[in-house]
């Protein structure tokens, strides 16, 4: 008895292993649940991170950039008092290796007018180069062109503003919108472009100039209200934002991640995790419970070798430890296997995605795309392994200790 | 041959309920793999339909309506020349249909102007007494009241542009718009509440007065552009197209809310693209989990299969009996699933699920934090459909394996 006691958690595991080799068919069809069910966590996992993030990444491309620069408190007043009079000052910061993009604009309210109708609108001036390397506007074009550099008059309107005005390409529209002195000014424009990109924000008030004319035309001279900049990666946001705060003097300048610009969007986007995260959390009790059925399931093939082992004096602990140890193996092998192949299977969908555009013809929805890409995060892959590998541990134990409090003469008697 | 078929077909059917009896654990721990699958996908479908329902209701409550009726052409080109002209009719029709849950409105653009700076607005007239009766407008006024009846020149506008124009409770605002005819027009209101719904599309962009001092404004006396309903939604379709064919000679649009915002159908319809993706891919765990169980239970008896070879048994039947094991496990797994999936839904719909930790406590997108799993006739049954086919096909390679088996060496390995 003293001699099974001193036995070494190595031989436990040869044990184990033992065991586990010699029913390769019973080892085989547990393991192939587990990887079954771990990968299709994982593929589930990465759909909704993908999903989650093309929603961020159509967010930020289609008008607000990673982060932008106003003169402190333009972001609250939206006043064109509170411009940036030097931008250049900033622009030397750009060569960041972090940043992609840069762009200079002038926001403001106005009011565009065709014949009798009107319709209030955000007017947003910009550099029609220098715009398309920060956001994808000048891709969501449904009827015309782009701003073309060097006309001066140039204007593309939102496709609701467009439509609730009636204005058709070509046609003569005027802008009307307010100095910073507060004077009245209205300059004429000609439709070139509709936008639309489905996020309503654009569609319904945009009204897109070239960045000169509006400089000349509200007496802004070199002034603007924003500098919007582009980073590599969304992860990369928050590292240029410290960089940018460190060397910039906050009390003029307001420097925000394009979280603070659209705390609507943000919170959409949290909304959109928690939906996703109640969805997986069923899942993964799903698999768990089939994890815990084909191990209960297995044991009860064993029953009569594990009775042999009782009677022949093995300790109920030793059994215990035993069947733990082959549950850990199994289970580590499968997670193993499980993300391999699921991370395998996101790989092949990974550039084509998952069309959804058949469950809905038209939709562009608030930033989401019909073609799902599925993403892989660390931190899914934390949460599906870690809970997953916790929660298969516990329903390992519920066997072990099943096993270990099986009536020697039952046992041996099962067939 | 047709003879002996007849009587094997019941003893068949007794070997696979005393093997299922017999068995009783493996039985029972099969039925729960399958009504543990089943359950969570009627429980992810109750939590998806109880969001969506959720917000679709909250969605018109807040300013569209279920059905609004405007002169035709009026929702793309809002044009006070576009006039309801003949109300008091279309009123009539309403409460011949025993639709009592309507309100007038009178819509136009307008600018308003405070002190430091101006806005483009939509302006909205309403009957302050009858709005209840359409949406729930009133609760999300954070700030200040709701119009009351007789109200004079009172405003209500959205948080964000109150805080554009940089107004305040009490504060005035010039409103400046175009008559019916083009003429310039403008009145001083006065800030009495302001609207804090948190929400996109209410808290920017809008100026709500009463519907009568909007009249005298532009010289409209007794005229609307437009008359909201709130129904019951399963009966919206049916309504809103009885109604158009009885207003038909009037030249009139019967708008249900879907109509005039089809992203937010449209999202729902691609939130539940999502979810069928994610059942297709939970489908594939159930049926692993059982085809599991069922190739485990055959392996075990394959030397008794090779017995019952060896006594005559034809192959075929013992085909079918794993067949029918499959679809006993699979018939009574579903039905234990329906009840767990139904009983889980009905207590949560009781307490909801409180999402508010994960998002806040205020409403978002329309969506309150608690949600109420709701079940849905049509998912429900496609479901129970695939778990129940789900759960055939898993018995089917089991079955195929034990018909390949050869007598002699399945009663010697086995």
């Amino acid at each position: 008895m003293a001699d099974t006691a001193r036995l070494g958690i190595g031989y436990y595991l040869r044990l184990s292993l033992r065991n586990l080799l010699r029913n390769p068919r019973r080892t085989g069809i547990t393991l192939i649940t587990m990887v079954f069910g771990i990968s299709t966590l994982t593929l589930l996992g990465a759909l909704n991170d993908g999903w989650l993030n093309q929603m961020k990444t159509n967010f930020i491309l289609s008008f607000t950039g990673h982060i932008q620069i106003h003169s402190q408190g333009f972001e609250a007043s939206q006043s064109l008092q509170d411009s940036i009079s030097e931008p250049d000052e900033i622009l030397r910061y750009t060569d960041y290796a972090e940043i992609i993009g840069w762009t200079l604009r002038i926001r403001t309210s106005g009011l565009a007018s065709l014949g009798g109708s009107s319709a209030g609108v955000q007017i947003m001036a910009t550099d029609p180069e220098q715009e398309t390397w920060v956001t994808s506007i000048h891709e969501n074009i449904s009827a015309g062109r782009w701003l073309s550099p060097g006309m001066a008059d140039d204007l593309l309107l939102g496709r609701n503003v467009a439509q609730s005005i009636g204005a058709k390409l070509g046609d003569k529209i005027i802008l009307m919108a307010q100095r910073a002195n507060g004077e009245m000014v209205s300059e004429v424009f000609y439709l070139r472009g509709v936008l639309a990109t489905g996020a309503p924000q654009i569609d319904r008030t945009l009204a897109v100039i070239p960045l000169h004319t509006a400089q000349h035309w509200l007496a802004l001279q070199n002034s603007v209200t924003d500098i919007v900049l582009r980073t590599e990666h969304h992860d990369d946001t928050d590292a240029l934002h410290r960089l940018l705060v460190q060397h910039l003097s906050t009390d003029r300048y307001e420097i925000l991640r394009w979280e603070e610009l659209d705390p609507m969007v943000s919170q959409w986007l949290n909304f959109s995790d928690a939906y996703g995260l109640v969805v997986i959390f069923v899942v993964i009790l799903l698999v768990l419970t089939e994890i815990l059925n084909t191990m209960l399931i297995a044991l009860h093939d064993r029953q009569k070798e594990l009775g042999i082992m009782v009677a022949i004096g093995t300790k109920k602990s030793q059994i215990f430890l035993m069947m733990m140890l082959e549950a850990v193996i199994l289970i580590l092998l499968g997670s193993l296997l499980g993300y391999l192949s699921g991370g395998l299977i996101v790989y092949f969908l990974g550039d084509q995605g998952i069309d959804l555009s058949h469950f809905s013809n038209a939709f562009q929805f608030f930033y989401m795309d019909p073609v799902i890409q599925p993403l892989l995060t660390q931190d899914s892959a934390i949460r599906i392994l870690g809970t997953t590998f916790v929660a298969a541990l516990i329903a390992g134990i519920y066997p072990a200790w099943k096993a270990a409090q099986l009536p020697v003469t039952q046992s041996i008697r099962i067939q | 041959m047709s003879h002996t078929q007849r009587i094997v077909e019941p003893v068949i059917v007794a070997v696979v309920i005393s093997n299922l009896i017999g068995h009783l654990r493996r039985t029972l721990l099969t039925i729960t793999a399958i009504a543990a699958g089943l359950a969570s996908l009627i429980f992810l479908w109750g939590f998806n339909d109880g969001l969506h329902r959720n917000m679709l209701s909250n969605f018109q409550d807040a300013i569209i309506g279920s059905i609004q009726i405007h002169r035709q052409g009026f929702f793309e080109h809002p044009r006070l020349s576009l006039y309801l002209s003949a109300p008091e009719r279309v009123i009539e029709a309403l409460e011949t249909a025993r639709l009592p849950h309507w309100s007038r409105r009178l819509e136009t653009f307008a600018l308003a102007t405070s002190e430091k700076t101006t806005e483009g607005v939509m302006l909205i007239g309403m009957e302050a007494e009858r709005e209840a009766q359409v949406t729930q407008l009133a609760q999300r006024i954070g700030n200040g009241r709701f119009l009351q009846a007789g109200d004079d020149y009172s405003l209500i506008l959205g948080a964000t542009t109150a805080k554009n124009l940089r107004v305040d409770l009490g504060d005035p605002i010039v409103i400046v718009g175009y008559d019916r005819f083009g003429a310039l027009v403008a009145e001083e209101f006065t800030l009495v509440g302001i609207i804090t719904s948190g929400e996109m599309g209410l808290d920017r962009g809008m100026a709500l007065t009463s519907l009568r001092a909007l009249q005298e404004m532009l010289d409209m006396s007794g005229q609307i552009t437009g008359i909201v309903l709130r129904v019951a939604d399963d009966r919206l379709d049916e309504i809103a197209e009885s109604l158009s064919l009885k207003l038909a000679e009037l030249d009139l649009e019967v708008m249900p809310w879907s109509e005039m915002f089809p992203v937010v159908q449209e999202w729902i319809t691609l939130h539940n693209g999502f979810l069928y993706l994610f059942v297709g891919i939970v489908l594939f765990i159930v049926i692993a989990g059982e085809l599991n169980t069922l190739w485990l239970s055959m392996l075990e008896r394959t030397r008794d299969f090779g017995i019952l070879m060896a006594i005559g048994t034809a192959r075929r039947q013992i085909g079918l009996m794993l067949l029918l094991e499959a679809a006993l496990l699979g018939v009574i797994g579903s039905l234990l699933g329906i009840l767990l999936g139904i009983g889980v839904i009905l207590l949560t719909n009781q307490t909801g699920i409180d999402l508010s930790v994960l998002l806040g406590s205020t409403s978002r997108f329309y969506v309150d934090p608690v949600i109420h799993p709701q079940l849905n006739l049509d998912h429900l049954g496609m479901t129970v459909i695939s778990i129940l086919s789900a759960s055939l096909l898993a018995g089917i390679y089991p079955a195929w394996r034990a018909v390949k088996l050869q007598p002699v060496e399945a009663i010697r390995n086995g």
